[in-house]
């Protein structure tokens, strides 16, 4: 979490990133490995007729790499909630998808939704909202709600 | 609810609102939930697998038939041994993966929680399947854990449901494993690098790979039993052109490597017990990565050794015999180094430690006997006999329960916050180290007699042995039901555990997390010097 507030600067910048220790080569490297074995033994079960190995190895694989694939996609997610003057502005770039939101700062609610199972954070303006804190735990979403609560009640 | 934040604080504890009861277990994507759940299946498990060793050490208790007639006697051994192996060790083991290995990298939970939660709950169909079989006709599958054909491809429907139960946990734990490697790969805390993560979660790392690459082996050897008996094929059957002997090879290619599932996880465990009890870290860690990452990869090559007397060329049992003892290597790097790390050491003995070194003698001899069963020529006077059995129990009872108590011992204060009851705790140690040499160290000359495996029968000559086996087994068992009551007392009214109980343990969860373990803990990763 990427916290850019400065006392002589109005603005606030606040994004949000996954955790990510594997980068892109080596998130392919880690896969490779893998495949790379179980494809040998899947090649050499023909060789010696016990070919209905090769199916579940087939399947393996595929589970494999929807997770790796996975990994490389959510890799590149983020939020990022920034203030500048009056403007709000959130943008959420997940999965592929970028999603942006701007609003009048004073006219902007945080909206805190919090049921047995989950919390969420959104932010509301003139009916339109938008949720953010996605990708924060639910610790530092909370402390992030608190925070933007108290800029956005800034009087002018 | 929908509320606006008006600004007042919160306290921890207000994040950690979980659902409870039942619905909590059927739903729960927490990783620790689903650690205590796959510890205590492990556990319903080795009681349900206990019980069938029972039987088949009353019924040995002296020659003659006695209690069970000889098929249910070959069900209750192949249904010991698989309930055993894929109910009871290598859950408990996952468990111990699920709980540790996020709190061990500063990662909130596993990469994937939904799928975590789906791995486990595969489980219980799976294992109902296994006890199920035994009341259908014909009964449950009785060619032993190996199920080697033609005997399975002649049984009756009990062995079909152990198939399915056999892909169901093949699911279960190829979903568990990627789960557990896109977690330590892509969830460390910033700055833990690979070579400075805690043993136990290389150890699980390379479990994981081992289980990916075999699984699928099982998959497919068990599924060609199962278009043998069903379908027409003929890949075991020789009167079809077939070959038993393909079946052997294929599943002691899943099955030899698996035996390493088993226990590089247990390695990992008891590398984190002992640095902490002799307060000093593990020696040789670099050299401890290498040579589990050496077993792993050995034993893809030593699957024959189980075959000497198929009828394997010469060439082939030579190979297989060098390859085998070259094991030898790496585990008695490992052994060095765990005896090192203890040398001049502030050593004490607690519950877990004495596990600790009850499996590194017993895993020594284990792996001793196992090298004397690598040996082609000695093999051929042994194979099928007691002292198959006894080796192989020294690994994997020995071996994988001893470390998998003294892991539990360990971390049980982190995880419930309370402790154990020290006395009892030795008392079950003990207990535990007497009567399991008691039942299995004299299946050693059972075996070097000649005594066959796999018969609920036999000559009067090994009358006095198989008695002190099956008290010894009998002892055992009961001395496992004081272990549960020690885990059960030590929940219900166990003293409050301080934050750091053992001194000498230094990774994530005891250094950063209270005690015990918040439900929700490194929401934000440490940094990691």
């Amino acid at each position: 979490m990427d916290d850019g507030f400065a006392a002589d600067h109005p603005d606030f910048s606040l994004t949000a990133k996954r955790n990510c220790s594997l980068q892109g080569a080596e998130r392919w490297r880690a896969f490779w490995i893998l495949a790379v074995v179980s494809g040998l033994i899947g090649s050499a079960s023909v060789g010696i007729g016990a070919w209905p190995i090769v199916p579940f190895t087939g399947l393996e694989l595929a589970a494999l790499y929807v997770a790796f694939r996975r990994l490389a996609r959510d890799a590149g997610d983020y939020e990022r909630v920034t203030i500048r003057g009056d403007r709000l502005i959130v943008e959420s770039h997940t999965r592929g998808r970028v999603c942006r939101f701007e609003s009048n700062r004073y006219w902007t609610q945080v909206v805190v939704r919090k049921d047995v199972w989950s919390c969420q954070i959104a932010l509301r303006s003139h009916g339109r909202e938008i949720e953010f804190g996605t990708l924060l735990s639910e610790g530092a979403r909370l402390a992030a709600a608190r925070r933007l609560q108290d800029l956005l009640r800034v009087k002018r | 609810m929908s509320t606006a934040v008006h600004g007042h604080t919160h306290g921890h504890d207000d994040h950690a609102h979980h659902p409870t009861g039942l619905r909590r277990f059927l739903t729960t994507t927490n990783h620790k939930d689903i650690g205590t759940m796959y510890l205590w299946f492990a556990f319903a498990m080795f009681l349900t697998g206990g019980v069938m060793a029972l039987i088949i050490r009353a019924e040995l208790f002296q020659p003659g038939l006695q209690i069970t007639h000889p098929d249910f006697f070959n069900q209750m051994i192949s249904l010991h041994g698989l309930i055993m192996v894929f109910g009871a060790i290598m859950p408990a083991f996952v468990g111990f993966a699920n709980w540790q290995i996020p709190m061990m990298i500063g990662a909130p939970d596993m990469a994937f929680p939904r799928l975590n939660n789906w791995s486990f709950w595969l489980l219980p169909p799976a294992a109902s399947l296994l006890v199920v079989s035994l009341f259908v006709p014909g009964g449950a599958v009785a060619a032993g854990w190996t199920l080697y054909p033609p005997l399975t491809v002649q049984m009756g429907m009990g062995m079909d449901l152990a198939i399915f139960a056999l892909h169901i946990l093949g699911m279960s734990s190829i979903l568990g494993s990627i789960n557990i490697i896109t977690t330590i790969l892509n969830m460390r805390a910033p700055g833990m690098t690979l070579m400075k993560m805690p043993l136990f979660v290389w150890t699980w790392l390379i479990t994981a790979y081992l289980l990916v690459a075999v699984m699928p082996v099982l998959a497919g050897a068990v599924t060609m039993v199962l278009t043998d008996r069903h379908f027409g094929t003929h890949f075991f059957n020789p009167a079809g052109g077939g070959d038993p002997v393909l079946f052997q090879h294929v599943f002691w290619f899943f099955g030899h490597p698996e035996v390493y599932i088993i226990a590089i996880p247990a390695f990992g465990v008891i590398s984190q017990v002992i640095p902490a009890f002799s307060r000093k870290p593990l020696f040789g860690y670099t050299s401890m990565v290498y040579a589990t990452a050496s077993i792993a990869i050995l034993s893809f090559l030593v699957w024959a050794h189980h075959m000497y007397t198929t009828g394997i060329p010469l060439e082939a049992q030579l190979y297989f015999m060098y390859a085998t003892s070259l094991i030898a290597v790496p585990t008695g790097v490992k052994v060095f180094n765990w005896v090192a790390t203890m040398w001049k050491g502030s050593l004490s003995f607690e519950t877990p430690m004495l596990f600790a070194i009850g499996f590194l003698f017993l895993f020594t001899i284990g792996g001793f006997t196992g090298l004397v069963l690598a040996i082609t020529p000695v093999d051929i006077q042994l194979h099928d006999t007691y002292y198959v059995v006894a080796h192989f129990h020294y690994v994997m009872v020995a071996g994988a329960l001893f470390s998998a108590f003294a892991g539990i011992y360990f971390w049980l204060p982190k995880w419930i916050g309370r402790m154990y009851d020290e006395k009892l705790g030795k008392w079950h140690f003990w207990l535990s180290f007497i009567t399991f040499n008691l039942a299995f160290f004299v299946q050693h000359f059972l075996g070097l007699a000649g005594m066959p495996r796999r018969i609920p029968d036999y000559a009067l000559q090994f009358a006095d042995f198989n008695m002190v086996s099956s008290i010894g087994a009998f002892g055992f068992g009961l001395s496992q039901l004081l272990f549960l009551y020690i885990i059960v007392k030590a929940i219900r009214s166990g003293e409050k555990a301080p934050a750091r109980p053992w001194e000498g343990a230094d990774t994530l969860e005891w250094t950063h997390l209270p005690t015990p373990a918040p439900y929700h803990s490194f929401e934000t990763p440490p940094l990691v010097k």
